[in-house]
């Protein structure tokens, strides 16, 4: 089955295998301790292995292990597993499965251990016991083979150092190469540590049958201990060490601090983006946690590009706190333009006067960054077409097994020509005809590696960044790849943002290579005409970096961005105001900000192409389509009016992480698994940004249904439907403990086959400061700017101090920093807290009686939630409604009734809810009730005895007279009748009226003061409220506004804020979050607006 | 269930329209559409309320609510809105007062006479005095608008209830017209339930809803 992935996977698979190369020498050098004990052991890691996977890989790469990724029959020696399952084993049959204690232990040991004691499975070595021990021989037959095994291939590319060199040479890197041919003996490796030879050899001389549990911790710890004054203590090197002992996220946010202490800003962020580039060594989790995840992210560089720009908004924002501090700091560049200014002032006197320019913004742009930093040094390249990808060279690839990549294709074909998708009946276009064949393989073979960034000589001939390389390739059969060269970007992006801030710091960060200058002041300041700033801007760059950078200037935002498009490739465009109008009539709307491919079509069906034609149409058509924002702002875009500033530091609404590759679960406990290390990273996100969120998002990819098992795009998510479910959290958290609860919860509701997810996301909003971080923080910064007035300098450092030991220190973890003793307490507990309270707002929906999935949804975000299509799904719910489940539908179809709720009646057996109103419910009511507690659950009742009773009672009690006080116009109701004539004579006429169209009623109450009553009843008798009364209560209210009469919904809405949020529980106040979420939803249905709380 | 007979709507007509003019002056009172100079106090429902004696703009709303009044009679009007705008003629607040038909119309009223039952009457009157108390007091739980507003009669008919105004102008030169988009549609309005009644004849709420971001 493997072989069958065919030449995609053969290219993959040396990818992965050149990139451990390439990853090997520089872990060697971080590490400094190395052997070649696994040189021609290649291991491959199937499922959840304690150390990691990632651990592994790293242990190999220090010892001359290969490591990989896809198993392969032939070249893979060894399978990696703690367990396995039953099919797999079965699959494996043969092969060679090994658990992670060998490794660990033949590290310990300083050689290679014999593996037959680690074999998984005592049958399978049973089995294969002749097999095996030929081959064992020839294992432990000592590394002086060793060499003789090694492909030439190996020995080229995997360095392997003797131990002299790591002990004392620190330049391993080169010098590696050079001793590839040195024999490697097991006593040399164990000179490198003396704890480990002692190990080591104890363990070797008593060939024990089965070695002790490793305590690899230990090991790693003593190791790095005792190499630690031999090497330079880089804040990687830091960084890393904590990480062993210590959960990640606090590490990145630490060396950030740590190294803010020292004052310099610059090093400050460099060292920030380079503990980013290293998270794949660095920020690796505990092995239990992290994982999977972790990996993901530190290998998706292309994610840690975009992660950039937050490193340079922050590096920006740390230029403009530092500006505050210092009152003025040094424009290297800006003072060049000065002195340009003087020059042609002596020059020739008075021509640069009269510049009036109100507001200038300057959108700096490098030209195809991607592209132009991987040729800066490959001037053969220039001027050819070039595209960056992750292909290299092949554009064609075959099929995968259970790939389908023409019905994708034809998915998104029909996907962009029809503008709604939803409407596709998909079972019908998944039939294929296979006769067709010859041209099926055309499209399906050719590489789907995507572009990151094409030249412009490449895009001449319509290559598009984004594009298939197998598809570009056929357009341009000239097009070059280059592969990705992250630390390039990096270097070039930094040196670019360090040039501009030479010149202002009003800089606003857009990504890498884009950046928004608000010139204004700086022009005004020095007295030089916008072209000029350009100018010298782009000379600088160029100069620096080796690359060309595009500017286009405007009065505001939008129109820079306009020019720049302009001015590309290299040049630079000023849009005078008095051009606007012309050059924006022609622009076509899709060039417009935030006017993406499918609003681009929806705008296209309104017959609008160029902004002349969206200025045709009148603001109130375009927020009647788009929403009042986006059509206000469209409005004001197509005249080119933009009054968005620039922004040099920028809040973030949310944080989230986000996975739609290669998800493949098996079992609900993998996904739940992968959903805690998803938590856990947005954890460290959250962490890192120094932010708690309210509201958690699970986003979901599932295949739709009919949709290929497989993709075309190898791992990729195929053909899906996106889900999303939130939640709100009782308190905002940054834990991913409760993150990780909340999401698997929501999961669960969703009712989904696990195996048909393709991507998850989880996304947290309502942020808001977390408070022991930023108040620490942003309190130093006040006292700094303080005592830097009053007294000086000198006092800075020491005032930043509190800042930075508000955060876990990195060398001690266990023992909190004198300092923060305070803090920690308190961090703890709020989970705790928040947790018991968060158990309670999740399960809130009944499991036995409520549809979940639908209750699970109520209290979302009243957008998100229309926009869910789930109506659509639970649409057959409909018709078979039984009085146990709640409904709620949006009211898209014109036929559908609106909204429905109907719920199980109170459960608990003494709940006054139920039991206060007894005495006085009038004969009717107690029909009404009794008549639905038989219908409902049969079982609850049977298993209630309290309940029982209850409906034994319920009769009885009817024969007692109904005194009770009514309202006024029930009253005159009555005094105004004159007959009692009646459909139902035997009945009081007034019951005959709720028979007609009952009022709304809480558990049988409909009297404001009795429902009053009731509720004080409930709130203060009861510690933590039924979900199921709390569903009454809900749907009591939904009730009056479907009665119209909000009146009294305001009033009850009122006493229960009141009553609930004065409660001791806090449950309560949960629980009325709860229902005011539930009714805002319903009343933003019924008004379009949502109720006033005050 | 029984209908309301004609006679009975066009009585209901008249109860609401009476009630509306005296709601919409205080309304224009207490959100101080206009100068407070222009108002006098007077006596209604057994309550103080205040009258505008702006002869032009007594005119204006007499003639809206005449109306209005043959849209009630048929049951056609779902919504009288009065509308507050800016001075860009955006909604700012919208005082809403929904009518629908009383729920429970059933064996009670077997003969129309019933109706003009004086205790029924009074009973009605109690309740729209109920009204106008929270009329005059909902500047409390409202913001304060901006100035310069301005102020206009919107009705949300039923079905097609429109193409029957076009034909009948109630009165000449005083033509209903199909409110803009404008008008009203609120950015992110708020809800503020101001009052509610169900009587035999009529059920009637009033909320507000307001511009969150008034200035």
């Amino acid at each position: 089955m493997y072989k069958m992935y065919g030449g995609y996977m053969a290219a993959k698979v040396s990818k992965l295998d050149e990139q451990f190369k390439l990853d090997a020498p520089r872990e060697k050098h971080k590490e400094g301790a190395c052997s070649s004990i696994f040189s021609g052991v290649a291991i491959y890691v199937n499922g959840y292995t304690e150390p990691s996977a990632d651990e592994l890989r790293r242990l190999m790469m220090l010892h001359g292990g290969q490591f990989h990724v896809y198993y392969s029959r032939s070249k893979t020696t060894h399978i990696i597993a703690n367990n396995l399952p039953n099919s797999k084993i079965q699959e494996l049959k043969g092969e060679k499965v090994i658990r992670p204690e060998w490794i660990t232990d033949s590290i310990k040991a300083g050689r290679l251990l014999p593996y037959l004691q680690y074999m998984l499975y005592a049958k399978q070595k049973g089995l294969l016991f002749p097999g095996m021990t030929l081959r064992q021989t020839s294992e432990i037959a000592g590394p002086s083979h060793r060499p003789l095994q090694l492909n030439a291939r190996q020995k080229l590319h995997l360095p392997q150092r003797s131990i002299q060199a790591s002990v004392l040479n620190h330049e391993q890197s080169s010098s590696g190469c050079q001793n590839n041919s040195f024999p490697h003996s097991p006593p040399k490796q164990s000179d490198q540590s003396p704890d480990l030879e002692e190990q080591s050899s104890s363990l070797g001389a008593e060939q024990r049958p089965k070695p002790p549990p490793p305590n690899y911790h230990e090991a790693a710890k003593a190791s790095e201990s005792h190499l630690l004054p031999k090497q330079p203590q880089t804040p990687n090197q830091l960084d890393k060490i904590s990480n062993k002992t210590h959960p990640s996220p606090a590490s990145l946010s630490l060396s950030y601090s740590s190294v803010r202490l020292n004052g310099s800003h610059h090093n400050a962020f460099s060292s920030d983006a380079a503990s980013l580039s290293t998270t794949n060594t660095a920020a690796t989790p505990d092995p239990p946690t992290g994982g999977l995840i972790s990996e993901f992210y530190s290998h998706s560089r292309l994610h840690q590009i975009s992660t950039w720009r937050t490193g340079f908004s922050e590096y920006v924002n740390e230029l403009h706190s530092k500006r505050k501090v210092a009152g003025g700091a040094c424009f290297a560049g800006k003072d060049r333009l000065r002195k340009l200014v003087a020059q042609r002032h002596v020059d020739s006197q008075g021509t640069s006067a009269a510049i009036n320019v109100k507001s200038c913004i300057l959108h700096v742009d490098m030209d195809c960054f991607f592209v132009s930093v991987g040729i800066r040094h490959r001037p053969e390249l220039k001027g050819k077409p070039v595209a960056v990808t992750s292909n290299r060279g092949q554009a064609r690839v075959p099929v995968r097994p259970g790939a389908n990549p023409q019905v994708e294709m034809q998915y998104y074909q029909r996907k962009y020509t029809n503008p709604q998708p939803g409407e596709i009946v998909m079972s019908d276009h998944f039939v294929i005809e296979n006769s067709d064949s010859d041209r099926q393989y055309e499209t399906a073979s050719l590489s789907m590696a995507e572009i990151a960034s094409c030249s412009y000589e490449a895009r001449q001939a319509g290559v598009r960044n984004g594009m298939f390389f197998g598809k570009a390739k056929q357009l341009c059969p000239m097009l070059q790849s280059v592969p990705y060269d992250f630390e390039a970007y990096k270097e070039v992006a930094l040196n670019m943002y360090e040039i501009l801030a030479g010149y202002t710091h009003d800089i606003e960060a857009l990504s890498c290579d884009e950046v928004l200058i608000d010139g204004s002041t700086l022009l005004a300041e020095v007295g030089v005409n916008p072209d000029d700033l350009a100018k010298a801007i782009r000379a600088d760059i160029r100069e620096k970096t080796g690359c060309c950078a595009s500017v286009g200037m405007g009065s505001n935002i939008l129109l820079a961005r306009l020019a720049t498009r302009k001015a590309k490739p290299n040049g630079q465009h000023f849009l005078k105001s008095e051009e606007v109008d012309d050059f924006i009539r022609d622009l076509p709307v899709t060039s417009l900000p935030g006017v993406g491919p499918v609003m681009g079509r929806k705008l296209a069906a309104m017959g609008v192409r160029s902004c002349g034609d969206l200025q045709q149409v009148s603001l109130s058509q375009l927020q009647k389509k788009f929403g009042p924002r986006t059509g206000q702002t469209l409005f004001r875009f197509c005249r080119g009016l933009d009054d968005r500033p620039v922004r040099y530091e920028k809040e973030r609404k949310s944080v989230s992480a986000e996975m739609n590759y290669n998800i493949r679960f098996t079992k609900v406990d993998e996904a739940e698994c992968f959903l805690t290390n998803l938590s856990m990273e947005v954890q460290k996100r959250l962490q890192e940004a120094g932010l708690r969120g309210r509201r958690v998002t699970l986003k979901v990819m599932v295949r739709k249904v009919g949709a290929p098992v497989e993709p075309a795009k190898y791992g990729g998510h195929g053909i899906c439907d996106n889900l999303a479910r939130t939640v709100m959290l009782a308190q905002s958290t940054d834990s991913g403990q409760l993150i990780a609860t909340a999401v698997i919860k929501l999961l669960h509701a969703m009712k989904l086959q696990v195996q048909d997810l393709r991507g998850v996301g989880i996304q947290v909003q309502l942020l808001e400061g977390n408070q022991s971080v930023r108040q620490d923080s942003g309190g130093g910064g006040d006292v700094k700017e303080i005592r830097q007035i009053g007294r000086g300098e000198e006092k800075t450092s020491s005032t930043t101090v509190p800042s930075a030991s508000s955060l876990p220190h990195p060398l001690s973890p266990a023992e909190p920093v004198p300092g923060t003793s305070k803090e920690q307490p308190a961090f703890r507990q709020t989970p705790k807290h928040s947790r018991s309270r968060l158990n309670l707002s999740i399960e809130v929906p009944s499991p036995s009686q409520v549809d979940r999935s639908v209750l699970e949804a109520l209290p979302a975000e009243l957008r998100e939630q229309v926009e869910q299509s789930w109506t659509k799904r639970d649409g057959k719910q409909n018709n078979c409604r039984s009085p146990g489940t709640l409904l709620l539908q949006i009211p898209n179809q014109p036929d559908s009734p609106g909204i429905v709720l109907e719920l199980p009646n109170f459960s608990q057996p003494k709940n006054p809810l139920l039991q206060l109103k007894q005495p006085g419910v009038g004969l009717g009511r107690v029909k009404r009730r009794y008549k639905r507690k038989n219908a409902i659950s049969p079982v609850k009742k049977g298993a209630s005895p309290l309940k029982k009773r209850q409906m034994t009672n319920s009769p009885a009690k009817t024969l007692a007279p109904a005194v009770k006080a009514r309202e006024p116009i029930n009253v005159l109701k009555t005094e105004t009748d004159p007959s009692t004539s009646s459909s139902h004579p035997d009945i009081p006429e007034s019951v005959t009226k709720l028979i007609a169209r009952p009022a709304p009623a809480l558990a049988g109450a409909c009297d404001l003061t009795d429902i009053k009553t009731l509720l004080r009843e409930w709130v203060t008798t009861i510690t933590e409220p039924m979900e199921e009364d709390i569903l009454q209560v809900v749907k009591y209210c939904t009730d009056l506004i479907e009665d119209k009469d909000l009146e009294r919904l305001d009033l009850i809405i009122k006493y229960m804020k009141r009553i609930m949020q004065q409660s001791v529980e806090s449950v309560w106040s949960m629980a009325f979050d709860f229902i005011l979420d539930n009714v805002q939803v319903v009343v933003q249905q019924a008004y379009g607006s949502t109720l006033k709380i005050a | 269930c029984r209908r309301l007979t004609e006679q009975e709507y066009s009585m209901v007509a008249d109860i609401l329209c009476e009630f509306l003019e005296v709601a919409i002056h205080l309304i224009l009172y207490v959100r101080e559409v206009y100068p407070s100079g222009i108002f006098q106090k007077r006596k209604k429902y057994n309550v103080p309320v205040q009258m505008s004696c702006h002869p032009e703009l007594n005119q204006y709303i007499q003639d809206t609510l005449h109306c209005v009044k043959p849209l009630i009679e048929k049951n056609d009007a779902e919504k009288v809105v009065v509308v507050i705008m800016d001075k860009e003629h955006h909604p700012v607040e919208r005082f809403v007062f929904e009518i629908s038909q009383p729920p429970l119309l059933s064996i009670r009223f077997s003969s129309p006479l019933l109706i003009r039952n004086d205790t029924l009457l009074s009973h009605v009157e109690q309740l729209l005095r109920a009204f106008i108390l929270k009329i005059s007091v909902c500047d409390a739980v409202l913001n304060n608008n901006p100035p310069g507003c301005s102020f206009t009669v919107l009705v949300h008919t039923r079905d097609a209830a429109t193409r029957n105004m076009e034909k009948v102008q109630v009165i000449k030169d005083f033509p209903w017209i199909v409110a803009d988009e404008q008008e009203v549609h609120m950015q992110e309005p708020r809800l503020i339930p101001l009052k509610t009644m169900t009587s035999d004849i009529v059920k009637m709420q009033l909320y507000v809803e307001e511009r969150t971001q008034k200035t």
